[in-house]
This record gives structure tokens, C-alpha cells and sequence, in this order.
């Protein structure tokens, strides 16, 4: 392929970061496809190749602009519900999965102070991290976004109330951590769901 | 001189291509060109966020197809819901056409 057909190409798949990368490469390939059949026709009517080639990505438009409009337009679109469903339903499955409150909220027993510390220590992290991996399914672009400002804001209340106890006060960090990861992969999963039901 | 398609109105005119029968990107270009007698050019790079924005709707669907003697390519067509959203759209399209047309009046400006 020409230099600058492929440049132009390079110049596109730098917009489609946000793409799997099969996604990217399946973009990639049919622009390839239609370029090539422009440059094909061009010369059929009497251009030389590089006259052909420049004016074939010409008519395809700016590179940058091109590749920011496939990202966004590949992008899945969510409705107001699911964004709003999505750190809702994210922090029940985190409140599920950390148990303690809950069993606290629904028994009326506290539990004895060491045991309590060693569960939220242990329990606070795969919930974090189950919150965020739902959040982020459900809505992987605003709700995981949502998801992350409500953790946070519930962590840093965490370590403001809890200042004196300081296993509580260092896993802040780690729960932030925790949750962030389980929104990149929950949206991630949901992401590259929603584009193999697209391309069948 | 050729008149430049405007982004909001490729996403119609690809479902209109469609409706007669399953293209892939080049073939959707020219025959844009082609129905609008070369009054109509598009930024042909331009019909693939349109098409991606098509099929996240459901109003198409795109399969990759071998070529006979040549490379894959990626073919759509029109779905039924396409094809209704297609109608609403043309409707929209010539009331809308009526409307300013009423306005502007006749070839030389005259009052309707």
C-alpha cells in the first residue's frame, strides 16, 4: 500500500485508542478497502498513482477530525436509566459482597471489634471492586464515572471519620484502587459486549 | 458545482441507498453521487461514524463478505426497523420541504 495511504491510516488509528483492538482493526481494514478502490478508479480515469492517492484521501477528509468522529460514534450510548441504575445497583452488590454492614443492618448485632476490622480489611477490597465491575458494566462510560465520584467520596468520608484508626485510614488508597479497577473492567467487558452483538 | 452532504443528513441517505439493496462503504459513496446526478458529494471518510451510529440503533447491519478475487469487505443492509425509521424520515424530509418551500415561494421568488 502507498506511504501515504498508510500514513494516513496511522494518523486515523491514533483517534482509536479507546477501540478494542479488534474493533480498530476491523475500522481500519474497510477504509483501507474503500481508499484503495478510490485510488483504483482515479487511475482507471487517466491520474498517476500519487495524483490518485492524494486525491482519494482528499475526498475521504481530515484524518484527526475522521478518527474522532469514529470513536465517539463507535462508542456504545447509554440511556439516563442505566446511568442512573448503575452505582445504585453497584453499591448494593458492593454492600452484598463486604456483608458486614448488612448482616449489622439486619440482625442488630454488632459484631466484636477485632473480627469487625479483620472482615471490612479483608471484605472492603473484592467489594470495591465487585461495585465497580457492575457500575461499569451496566453503563461502562457515565455510570462507571458515577460509580468512581461515590466511592470516593464515600472513602475519603471513610478516613475522615476513621482518622484515629489507622488499618482503615491506609486501605483508603487501596479501596480507590480497587474500585477503579473494577470500573475499567467492568466497562471494558461490557464494551466489547456490546460490540460483538454490533458486528454479529 | 458539487454541493457538500451535511453530516446530519448521511445518516438518511444511507438508508435510502440501502433500501434498494445491501452496499458496502465505496459502493454507498457512489451511489450517492450517482442519485443526486453529481449534485451531491460527500466527505466519504464521513459515512463511517454515520454507519457505525446506524447500526448501534439497529436500523442496519453490516457482515463481512469475501470478494470474489479480491480483499473481504464489509457489507450492509437495511433492517426493518431501518426501513420504517426511513419512512419517518422522508416524511419529516418533505414536510419540511413544503414548509420553506411555502415560504420562499416559486424559481423567481414569488409568493405562493
Amino acid at each position: 500500500m502507498d506511504k501515504r495511504l498508510s500514513k494516513y491510516l496511522q494518523t486515523v488509528e491514533s483517534e482509536l485508542r479507546g477501540l478494542p483492538e479488534q474493533q480498530r482493526e476491523a475500522e481500519l481494514r474497510e477504509m483501507r478497502g474503500h481508499l484503495e478502490a478510490i485510488v483504483a478508479r482515479l487511475m482507471e480515469g487517466g491520474a498517476s498513482e500519487a495524483e490518485a492517492v492524494e486525491a482519494a484521501i482528499a475526498q475521504f477528509g481530515a484524518a484527526r477530525k475522521l478518527g474522532r468522529e469514529l470513536q465517539r460514534a463507535s462508542q456504545t450510548r447509554e440511556t439516563w436509566q442505566q446511568i442512573v441504575l448503575a452505582p445504585l445497583i453497584g453499591m448494593a452488590c458492593g454492600v452484598a459482597v463486604s456483608f458486614v454492614p448488612l448482616y449489622e443492618a439486619l440482625s442488630y448485632v454488632v459484631l466484636p471489634e477485632p473480627l469487625r476490622l479483620a472482615w471490612y480489611f479483608a471484605a472492603q477490597w473484592p467489594a470495591a471492586l465487585s461495585a465497580g465491575a457492575v457500575a461499569g458494566m451496566i453503563s461502562p462510560r457515565w455510570g462507571g464515572r458515577l460509580m468512581l465520584l461515590l466511592l470516593s467520596v464515600h472513602f475519603l468520608n471513610m478516613k475522615l471519620l476513621l482518622l484515629s484508626i489507622a488499618e482503615v485510614n491506609n486501605s483508603v488508597l487501596f479501596l480507590l484502587l480497587s474500585s477503579y479497577s473494577g470500573v475499567f473492567l467492568g466497562s471494558r467487558y461490557a464494551s466489547r459486549r456490546a460490540q460483538r452483538r454490533i458486528n454479529g | 458545482m458539487a454541493r457538500e452532504v451535511s453530516r446530519g443528513d448521511i445518516g438518511s441517505l444511507v438508508l435510502a441507498v440501502l433500501s434498494g439493496g445491501k452496499c458496502h462503504g465505496y459502493a454507498l459513496a457512489r451511489e450517492v453521487e450517482r442519485r443526486s446526478a453529481d449534485a451531491l458529494k460527500l466527505r466519504e471518510g464521513s459515512l463511517y461514524p454515520a454507519l457505525r451510529v446506524l447500526e448501534s440503533d439497529g436500523l442496519i447491519v453490516g457482515e463481512w463478505e469475501e470478494g470474489a478475487g479480491g480483499p473481504s469487505r464489509r457489507v450492509y443492509s437495511i433492517t426493518s426497523k431501518g426501513t420504517a425509521e426511513l419512512e419517518r424520515r422522508a416524511s419529516d424530509w418533505r414536510a419540511y420541504v413544503a414548509a420553506v418551500g411555502g415560504i420562499l415561494g416559486g424559481a423567481n421568488g414569488q409568493e405562493a
